[in-house]
């Protein structure tokens, strides 16, 4: 979306325009999902997620710095109601459980040749072992690698320095890797 | 492609001495590193091997990531717009509704009090009313209490 198109949808926003969201909703949910799946890894509840996202955005609009980004802005909210979902999440599956949640899948299932299969099935080793990190290293993975946001944008979205998501990027490579190494795979 | 297992089971690290490029590393993988930074750590990296390897790695499970195509993938069932809309629009449906109510109510009330009648006939019903209103308000009550402290809210069916 165009700068000056996005920064005057906002303003008629926070005006209380509520169909000027409309077109910031539909330009950003396809970002937001992309996070919100890498982070949950279950489609329902990224898109609800992603809903959610944009009702909380709206109401705090007045928060909104507009000398920053605005997809990094509603990255971060989308963000921190993923991280409490998850946090709500192992509670309840501590009280129940069967609660083991839905089979993790990779979106792309399309027909595919040999090439695509062999590296679909790659893609599905590292998206079973994505899911088995810690939070923090899934998120900063989901932000660096999948939404290919900047160290600085990053640090933004998480509240930290930039040499914290560094290290935290280089740390969450390893586990990958380690991650992808118990299940069989490794690197030359 | 991840090649197969070698059985090692060995996972290598950077060298002795490199914990300092560490952060220099995740940033060159990611070309986040320039000017001094990036030449010292390209020169560390003509004497190292265990960093190449490591950048190698890095690099190829970035590839791996991006070319998963998450960065906006497709939403099953469509854009949000219509679920985001509903979402915000319905409070704003309960609020006009239940002003509405009490404004009625009030008006109601008012009238059913100025207007001439029999006494008695007017507390028939102004109990009835209230009896009414009390025990829906108590039911209400006891419903958000219940789900207040209810532990087991957060689980799903």
């Amino acid at each position: 979306m165009v700068a000056e198109v996005e920064r005057e949808l906002l303003r008629k926003c926070r005006a209380g325009n509520w169909e000027a969201y409309e077109p910031i909703v539909r330009a950003y949910e396809g970002r937001l999902f992309g996070l919100a799946l890498g982070i949950v890894h279950n489609g329902d509840d990224a898109r609800d997620l992603v809903q959610d996202s944009f009702v909380r955005a709206f109401k705090s609009l007045e928060l909104y710095d507009s000398d920053r980004p605005f997809i990094a802005w509603i990255l971060g909210v989308c963000r921190n109601l993923c991280i409490d979902f998850l946090r709500r999440r192992k509670f309840s599956y501590s009280l129940d459980a069967d609660g083991e949640g839905q089979p993790i899948q990779v979106p792309d299932q399309r027909a595919r040749t040999d090439r695509e299969a062999v590296d679909g099935e790659t893609r599905t080793l590292i998206w079973e072992a994505l899911g088995g990190l810690s939070e923090d290293h899934r998120e900063v993975l989901v932000l660096k690698d999948m939404q290919e946001l900047e160290y600085c944008e990053i640090a933004q979205i998480l509240n930290v320095p930039q040499g914290t998501v560094a290290s935290r990027v280089y740390y969450a490579r390893r586990a990958l890797r380690e991650s992808l190494e118990n299940m069989g795979v490794d690197y030359p | 492609m991840i090649p197969p297992h070698d059985n090692s089971g060995v996972i290598p690290t950077a060298g002795e001495g490199c914990s300092d490029y560490q952060e220099d590393l995740v940033r060159f993988v990611d070309g986040e590193l320039q000017g001094t930074d990036l030449r010292r750590f390209e020169q560390h990296l003509e004497t190292c091997t265990e960093c190449r390897r490591e950048v190698s790695v890095f690099q190829s499970l970035k590839g791996e990531l991006q070319a998963m195509g998450m960065k906006q993938p497709e939403i099953p069932g469509g854009s949000v717009w219509n679920d985001v809309n509903r979402k915000v629009a319905r409070p704003i449906g309960w609020i006009f509704t239940i002003t509405g109510f009490i404004m009625y109510l009030v008006y109601a009330i008012y009238t059913f009090v100025t207007s001439s009648g029999n006494l008695f006939e007017k507390l028939m019903i102004g109990l009835l009313v209230v009896g009414f209103v009390v025990l829906l308000a108590t039911v209400a009550w006891e419903r958000i209490v219940d789900y207040r402290t209810d532990p087991y809210k957060g689980v799903e069916k």
